[in-house]
Order: structure tokens, then sequence, then C-alpha cells
């Protein structure tokens, strides 16, 4: 056999492998760029899951504490501590107001603080006007059974929110 | 400028409700009445001068958070009218007035009255 067809047959055969060797490699380097983006997702869900459960935590927290408002403004304004009354109300007003855009809410139960935020204002200014004398009370009563469905409404959220949370508990 | 949407915003809610396509809602308040939509409000309420006594009527636009975002009252050029016209359209819508009206016009012509029952105011 001559050099030249030697390095001819021969070259061509390494040409092969080689060409054979680029391709795996090229692969490998693809299925591990691959890798680093799952593992990189992967740590991202991990990290927003546990941003929803902290957040979720936080607003069933807030949740339970809208109860406690309602249920002591509807309190106060039963046994005329006026004072109190407009206490509670502005906080609870400020709290549903944090609360109306949070993704854990429905479409129906955001309508619903929507029109209950608007209704505590009307509340508050009328609480107002009872505190400084200008109104006589007791206050109306539409007015209290807002105030009753709205401390139901928030016992029902708040009920159902923990309920979620249990069975995640369970199922986790 | 805001003002002045404001105003826009007002005069296509009349014209809405006038035709029946925007429908208001009662309030907390029997003097006032709101229509929701998906950035907010709009209230419109009735009030009095505590000195002279005379009525007018006040409309608020808020945000979903309960943020007045503008406020019109009959001091702003051309909103008087428009106000009043508003609030009267607005307690028609959250009432039905056109409805029950109907309904009892239709008994009415038909002689259709409703008896209370026997014994109703009837003292032992």
């Amino acid at each position: 056999m001559s050099w030249e067809t030697f390095a001819s047959e021969y070259g061509n055969i390494a040409s092969v492998i080689g060409t054979i060797f680029t391709l795996i490699g090229f692969t490998l380097t693809l299925w591990q760029i691959r890798k680093a983006r799952s593992a990189a997702e992967q740590a991202q869900k991990m990290a927003k899951e546990a941003l929803d459960r902290v957040s979720a935590r936080l607003f069933v927290g807030q949740v339970s504490t809208g109860v406690r408002f309602s249920n002591e403004l509807t309190n106060a304004c039963r046994i005329e501590q006026w004072e109190r009354a407009i206490d509670r109300c502005e906080q609870l007003r400020l709290l549903l107001s944090t609360l109306v855009e949070d993704a854990n809410l429905t479409i129906d139960e955001s309508n619903y603080m929507v029109t209950a935020i608007d209704d505590l204002s009307l509340i508050l200014r009328r609480l107002e006007e009872v505190a400084k004398g200008k109104r006589t009370a007791p206050l109306p009563v539409k007015m209290r059974e807002v105030l009753d469905q709205l401390t139901i409404k928030l016992g029902r959220l708040d009920g159902r929110l923990k309920n979620a949370a249990l069975e995640i508990h369970h199922e986790s | 400028m805001n003002r002045d949407k404001f105003l826009q915003l007002l005069k296509v809610l009349l014209e809405g409700t006038r035709e029946g396509k925007i429908k208001w809602h009662e309030t907390v308040d029997e003097k006032a009445f709101r229509v929701a939509f998906g950035a907010g409000l709009v209230r419109i309420e009735d009030r009095s001068d505590p000195d002279s006594g005379i009525q007018y009527s006040v409309a608020f636009l808020q945000d979903k958070q309960g943020r007045t975002i503008d406020e019109l009252s009959p001091a702003h050029p051309g909103a008087s009218q428009l106000l009043h016209s508003l609030y009267a359209e607005a307690r028609a819508s959250a009432f039905a007035v056109d409805r029950v009206l109907d309904s009892i016009l239709r008994d009415a012509e038909a002689g259709k009255t409703v008896e209370p029952p026997q014994d109703y105011l009837r003292r032992e």
C-alpha cells in the first residue's frame, strides 16, 4: 500500500471518527445545558412555591384579623362606644384595601371587598358624625346589616382559607 | 384635565343610565348610590348644606382600594345640572323605579290590588 492510499483511507476513517466524537460532545454539551436550565427552573419554581406559601399564610392571618376587627366594630356599635367603633372601622377599611387585589380571592370575593370598602367609608363618616353629636345613635338598620354580613363573609373566607391550608398540609 | 375627564365620564354614565345600560346600586347610606367597574367605582351622593339647608349632589371616583381619585361638586363649571340629573337617574336605577311604576300602573289599570290579611291591624 502506498503512502497516499494509506493516508487517504485512514484519513477518512479518522475524519469520520472525529465527526462522531464531535457530535457526541455537542450532544453532551446540549444535555448539560438543558440539565442546568432545568435545575435553575426547578429552583425558581421551588422559590416561587415557598413565596406563595408565605404570602398565603400572611393572607390567612390578615383575614383572621379582619374577622376580629369586624366583630369588634359590630360590638362597639351595639354598645355605642363610638370612638372604639371609629378606630375599628378605620383599621378594617385599611386592612380590606390591602387584601382586595390578592390572588387568593375569587373575583366575586374581590368585587365584594370593593363595595365593602366603600360602605365602610360611609359607615365611618356616619360614626364620626354620631361621635361629634351631629347625628343621633344608633346606626341605621342597613348599616348594621351590612356590618353583620361583612362579619359573616369574612368568617366564611377565613374558614375556606383555613380548610384549604389544612388540605395542603395533609397532602404534603 | 382629569376633572374634565371625570365630568365626561359622568356624562357617559348619565346617558348609559337613561338608556338602561348602566345599573346603579344602593349603598349603606340611603342618599348615596354607586356603580362599580373593573378598576374602581363611581359614587354619587345627595347632601344638604347644614347652614342653608340647600341640597346638592357630589360625585366621587374611587379606585379599588377605596382611595378617592377625584371628586366633583356643583362648584365645578357645568357640573351642577349634570350632578342633579345623574343623582335622580342613579336613584331611579338603584330602586328600579321604572319597573315598580310600570307594574303598579298595570295593576292599577286592571283594578288589581292586594288586600291585607283579615287580622291585620285588628287588636284583641
